[in-house]
């Protein structure tokens, strides 16, 4: 195998901001894990104002969005650039779906009387959920860039790096979400 | 394939769903099932549509590490 084909797929700077981000959320994790252990009960008491289905249904856009796009790269490795457009653009509306779902879940947790500066679950929740919340936001639009330059594309051979590096964005946004959604809205 | 693993992806959330649900496991059991669960999930994205198999080594092992750390630290503060 070359030295070409042994990297993650997408930009090799981009990987090293996803690595950076990764660390971030296992430390975030941990943190939560360790203060929910110390007030299991309060933390457990806090977790009843959430909505697993929708949380579930959150994860089903996720899962979908990230199949989408790593068939956008199997399409653009291929020279099938309108199709793989297209699936780029499926993700896009799956993000955006997961973005308008999640502001719901914000709306009706703030309007039960929960305020971010708690100290408490909450304080977690939003922290965590939103951090993660701007890397949907951002990895939407990236997913946007994709689409518009696949739409644009005039070349002879299309190169499927940056469509790589979309869809590596957003399979790494997807696996936060994997273990943010069992973390806060399963586990007792 | 990518087809395959996305319906496998998708019910082993409705499993996990269910399984949060269910009150017929102890909690330990429960949590174990769940980790478990989103362990599978992450690796499956990590193999099947990442497709970290052809990485550097150093890649590899940082992301395998990562999620194995992830899931151990949570799991961690419920057996203490």
């Amino acid at each position: 195998v070359n030295s070409a084909a042994r990297r993650l797929p997408g930009h090799e700077g981009l990987w090293f901001f996803l690595s950076a981000d990764l660390v971030l959320f296992l430390l975030l994790f941990g943190s939560y894990s360790s203060e929910r252990s110390a007030h299991a009960l309060a933390f457990a008491q806090a977790k009843h104002l959430l909505m697993p289905n929708l949380a579930a249904l959150n994860t089903l856009y996720l899962l979908t969005g990230s199949w989408l796009a790593a068939a956008a790269v199997h399409a653009v490795k291929r020279q099938r650039v309108k199709q793989a457009g297209t699936c780029i653009a499926g993700a896009v509306v799956f993000g955006v779906a997961f973005i308008a779902t999640k502001m719901a879940e914000y709306a009706f947790v703030v309007r039960e009387g929960v305020v971010l500066g708690d100290g408490g679950f909450f304080m977690y929740y939003f922290v965590i959920t939103g951090v993660h919340l701007f890397h949907v936001i951002g990895g939407t639009g990236l997913l946007l860039v994709v689409w518009w330059r696949l739409r644009h594309e005039t070349g002879s051979a299309t190169d499927p790096l940056l469509t790589q590096s979309g869809a590596s964005f957003w399979h790494i946004v997807d696996i936060l979400w994997l273990i943010i959604f069992p973390m806060f809205y399963l586990l007792p | 394939m990518l087809t395959i693993t996305w319906g496998a992806l998708v019910v082993a959330t409705a499993l996990s769903l269910l399984t949060g649900e269910f009150t017929g496991f102890s909690r330990l059991s429960t949590v174990a099932i769940i980790l478990v669960l989103a362990l599978l999930k992450v690796q499956m994205v990590f193999t099947k549509f990442v497709e970290i198999g052809p990485a550097p080594l150093g890649w590899r092992l940082f992301l395998e590490g990562w999620l194995l750390v992830v899931v151990g630290e949570i799991a961690y503060f419920y057996w203490r």
